[in-house]
């Protein structure tokens, strides 16, 4: 039963990947559990030759509670400080992926960006916060977080090519 | 919603696969990109490209405990009816001091889930055939311990899927992979070539040795593989076989 041994070795680490999104320890259950059972019906078109598996994992466990997110009633609105409320931690020590070289490269690279750029990064990847809310939380118009997401995506990508 | 444009900024190219990755888009813009994932290749590998590149975030996420009995209801899920838990005691392949094993518990991880993909293709692969031990596994580490490569091999398919969890400085050479019978001396399995996860066939002329107890080996050699047979460069990892 190979699967229970991908659920002990990473149920923890997802179920902090749902509960930083959703908040809700009631909702980020619900979702784990569609998120290992859709580990397990796709593993067969999992292409371990282009991801790694844990990303491969985590990426299905962000989208999924991005898309319960979203889901909400519009009464239950986000904190408006959330966005903000991202400290600019120092790098953790533990290294979830196996490529430590490609996290440091991030990291360099984020570095790179201004302060608000990088929190907003940060905040929108961690916390799943819409443009919308990343603007109120930095108190700047919509068009302006946009334009500070776009032009942060690009440079990361060039940074992180170069 | 009208869009403001910073009156300094330059117009920004929009990276859709980014945004979709960051998790900004929102609505039909979200769900527009998600159905495209299905049929459009080159926007896929985009976003595969983001999910990596952005992946290292998650280190800031603080792991949790999944709630208690979150793994039955999950097991009945997918097996219904099927009597998953109590699971029989096995002997574990990795330490757990920490909550949270970086590379050891991702290479488990990884092998896991490659198994699954090994179990789960031979659809009459039987459960007694899988209780007899029809996939082993390796963690080949180097002399200090480090992980390099996790290896399963699904005895019934004579196949065995190589992982590589770290570094390998292989410079010009090519590592090529061993099997060591308990007793004998090292046969040939591959020259390993290219990056990430790789699925060999086991030849034929090792496939009875391919048992627990034996070892996995990787070792440094001219470009194509030992020309002699035998290993003749520095050997990088090694790793006992054992039942999963």
């Amino acid at each position: 039963m190979a699967l229970r041994e991908v659920y002990e070795s990473t149920s923890a680490k997802l179920f902090g990947v749902c509960l930083r999104i959703l908040g809700e320890p009631s909702e980020a259950e619900d979702v784990l559990q569609e998120v290992y059972t859709t580990v397990w019906r796709k593993a067969s078109t999992f292409d371990g030759a282009r991801a790694s598996p844990i990303t491969w994992m985590a990426a299905i466990a962000r989208n999924r509670s991005i898309d319960r997110l979203r889901a909400r009633p519009r009464a239950r609105t986000e904190p408006i400080e959330a966005a903000l409320a991202i400290a600019d931690p120092s790098p953790s020590a533990e290294t979830m992926l196996q490529d430590a070289q490609g996290s440091r490269r991030l990291r360099g690279c984020l570095d790179e960006l201004e302060e608000p750029h990088r929190i907003a990064i940060r905040a929108a990847f961690l916390d799943g916060h819409t443009y919308d809310v990343l603007a109120r939380g930095a108190g700047v118009p919509l068009g302006t977080m946009k334009s500070w997401i776009r032009r942060s995506l690009l440079k990361l990508k060039a940074c992180m090519e170069r | 919603m009208s869009e403001q444009v910073p009156p300094s900024g330059p117009e920004v190219e929009r990276d859709l696969a980014a945004e979709y990755v960051l998790g900004v888009l929102e609505g039909p813009a979200r769900a527009s990109v998600a159905r495209r994932l299905a049929t459009d290749a080159s926007l896929r590998a985009e976003v595969e490209a983001w999910e990596q590149r952005l992946a290292p975030l998650l280190d800031e996420v603080s792991p949790a405990p999944a709630p208690e009995g979150l793994w039955a209801r999950i097991a009945q899920a997918i097996e219904p009816g099927a009597n998953l838990a109590p699971f029989p005691a096995r002997p574990r392949l990795w330490d757990r001091p920490g909550p949270w094993r970086a590379a050891t518990a991702m290479a488990v991880a990884a092998a896991a889930v490659l198994a699954i993909v090994v179990v789960r293709a031979p659809p009459t692969l039987s459960p007694s055939a899988q209780a007899a031990g029809s996939i082993l596994a390796a963690t080949l580490k180097t002399t200090d311990g480090r992980p390099l490569y996790v290896a399963t091999i699904d005895r019934t398919r004579a196949a065995v899927t190589l992982v590589r969890v770290g570094a390998v400085d292989s410079g010009s050479r090519s590592p090529e992979l061993w099997l060591i019978p308990v007793g004998g001396k090292p046969r040939p399995v591959a020259v390993l070539a290219g990056q990430g996860a790789l699925s060999l066939p086991v030849p034929s002329s090792v496939r009875s040795d391919a048992a627990v107890k034996a070892v996995l080996a990787v070792s440094l050699e001219p470009t194509g593989g030992s020309p002699t047979g035998a290993p003749t460069g520095p050997v990088i990892a090694t790793g006992v076989i054992a039942a999963v």
